[in-house]
């Protein structure tokens, strides 16, 4: 194997493997390319076998053009084209072919050598050219290979891109839905609530009159209590109209009076207990005895508990147990963060019902614990959250004039207490 | 036989006033008084001296609210049972006013059943008010 260098008239030397085991054809083709023409300095690098081709592969100036016999001492026809293309795959290849084998040379072709020569024709000046044709087709062929390759990486980031963009998209359209919908239900509520107002005052009068008459009626007006009697059903059937108005707005009337707290437990426990059930979790419950009534709208302060409850569960995922305490206490300054600021509902010596919902879960970030009763606040979107459940009790408590506090425990997991007034305090009826 | 105990109403729909009015006399031992203006409610309240009070919340000159105020700030009337009478869907009375112990309320429409015996009660609850 010999290495030379030489100059032609083209303006950039080239680098050339030079793969031949004839020395005769091997002579000629270095002479051609030895020929010194006054060019830049070019270099040739001679193998007469394939496994002395493949050794050039580690080389540190890498070649730009490969002139290739297919029929070698160790390798024959297709298979040295194979071979040489996968060690050189950037590197421009042309196949030197004897008039037999013009067919695997027009098969190389189609796999990817640049162009082939037939010895015969051993024209200098036209071989040049035809190799360097052959090594700008393949520097091209690869710039575009590259290009091609970079093309489709930022296509793939645009079509992440895209796909995050989407999924934004859908996210921002589903909080506004649930904005206009909380809005659209807040219009239609304060609609109700003035037209509730102004029809319930003439049916107030009508029952008024119509009492009156039910008094002072002779036993014996059959017809007359008929008519009376449509009557007062009439107006009772329209005050319920109202009635289903406002709840369906949400909105209904709050309806507080004193309850007892244990079968009002018991309605919500009702409406989770499938949850319990399948998650296997233990619902306890310890209720003072004798806990006096508490002064509140029962169906509200169902769904307080309902939201606490299922909170509770799913923050235990699945078995534990769940308690629930009620207790009826003075307040001492410092038990509870229930404060001597002017607006708290509770000071210290109050007499109050408390409430408090345990759970056994991982309990509640400090990041996050700032922001649990903001509507919408919810880290269980993937599982359905709302984050309204918070927002909801803790509106429903404040209507009654209540407390709410959720705090972690030292023990570990949430607990939610709620202070309420109990009934006599409330009303002052002792 | 104790004297009449006497009712002072107020509310700015005049008819429903009679109304309660006719059937609180009726029935034999209520002398009422109506009122229909928010504003002239603790002048009539102070002549009239009433036994026990009824109070509209949504008043055109005058809200229930401001008239019960007035009511707890003067020595004549402060201890006088009252009772709201309302059409308001949503009362905020107890969490407004829950300090003063002599307040009740009723959802208009309510039946004359229902307004003598929550009369009787607030009257035998708060008996001061005479
Ligand atoms: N017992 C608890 N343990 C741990 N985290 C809780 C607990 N209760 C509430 N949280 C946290 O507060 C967030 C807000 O609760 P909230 O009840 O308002 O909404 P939600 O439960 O996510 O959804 P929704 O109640 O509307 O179905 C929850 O997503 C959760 O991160
Ligand atoms: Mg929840």
């Amino acid at each position: 194997m010999q290495t030379r260098t030489f100059q032609t008239t083209e303006a950039k030397a080239l680098n050339i493997l030079l793969v031949e085991d004839n020395p005769v054809e091997q002579k000629m083709l270095e002479t051609i390319f030895t020929a010194n023409r006054g060019g830049s300095r070019n270099h040739v690098t001679s193998a007469e076998t394939l496994a002395a081709a493949l050794e050039q592969r580690g080389r540190p100036l890498a070649f730009d053009l490969i002139l290739l016999d297919l029929n070698l001492p160790d390798s024959e026809g297709f298979h040295t084209f194979e071979s040489i293309q996968s060690a050189f795959p950037e590197t421009a290849i042309v196949v030197l072919t004897g008039t037999r084998d013009e067919n695997i040379a027009m098969e190389t072709l189609r796999c990817g050598a640049q162009d082939y020569w037939g010895k015969g024709s051993l024209e200098p000046k036209l071989l040049v050219r035809v190799c360097r044709y052959a090594v700008e087709r393949k520097r091209i062929e690869i710039e575009l290979k590259h290009a091609n390759e970079q093309l489709k990486r930022h296509e793939e980031a645009l079509l992440e891109t895209l796909e995050s963009l989407k999924k934004s998209n859908e996210d921002l359209r589903a909080t506004r839905l649930q904005l206009i919908q909380a809005a659209k239900l807040e219009v239609v509520g304060r609609l109700a609530a003035g037209i509730a107002h102004e029809v319930k005052n003439p049916l107030a009068m009508i029952r008024m009159g119509v009492d009156y008459f039910f008094k002072y009626i002779p036993a014996g007006e059959k017809t007359g209590r008929f008519m009376l009697e449509s009557m007062s059903e009439a107006v009772g059937r329209a005050d319920m109209v109202i009635k289903e108005m406002l709840d369906f707005s949400s909105q209904q009337a709050l309806v507080i009076q004193p309850e007892a707290l244990a079968p009002l437990v018991e309605r919500a426990l009702f409406f989770v207990k499938h949850e319990f059930d399948k998650r296997q979790t233990h619902f306890e419950m310890q209720m003072q005895e004798n806990l006096p009534l508490a002064f509140v709208d029962k169906t509200r302060m169902e769904q307080v508990l309902i939201n606490l409850m299922t909170n509770a569960l799913q923050a235990q995922q699945s078995g534990g147990t769940i308690h629930l305490k009620t207790s009826f206490l003075e307040l001492q300054p410092g038990i509870l963060p229930v404060g001597n600021r002017r607006g708290d509902p509770f000071v210290p010596g109050d007499k109050v019902i408390r409430l408090d919902i345990e759970d056994e879960g991982p309990g509640i970030p400090a990041d996050v614990l700032g922001k649990i009763f903001d509507p919408f606040f919810t880290t269980k979107r993937a599982e359905g959250g709302t984050g309204l459940g918070l927002s909801v009790v803790k509106n429903i408590i404040e209507m009654h004039g209540g407390f709410l506090c959720i705090r972690n425990r030292s023990e570990g997991g949430v607990c939610a207490t709620v202070l309420l007034k109990p009934a006599e305090a409330a009303r002052g009826a002792a | 036989m104790a004297q009449r105990k006497k009712i002072l109403i107020v509310d700015d729909e005049k008819q429903f006033g009679e109304m309660i009015k006719i059937n609180l006399e009726t029935e034999g031992d209520y002398e009422v008084c109506v009122e229909t203006r928010g504003r002239q409610a603790l002048d009539t309240a102070r002549r009239f001296n009433p036994d026990l009070i009824l109070l509209d919340i949504i008043m055109p000159d005058k809200s229930g609210y401001d008239v019960a105020r007035d009511f707890s700030l003067d020595t004549q009337l402060r201890a006088k049972p009252f009772i709201y009478l309302t059409a308001l869907s949503k009362p905020e009375v107890l969490l407004r006013e829950s300090e003063r112990k002599n307040i009740a309320y009723l959802a208009k429409p309510v039946s004359r059943e229902c307004l003598l015996e929550a009369i009787r009660l607030q009257m035998s609850a708060h008996p001061g008010g005479g």
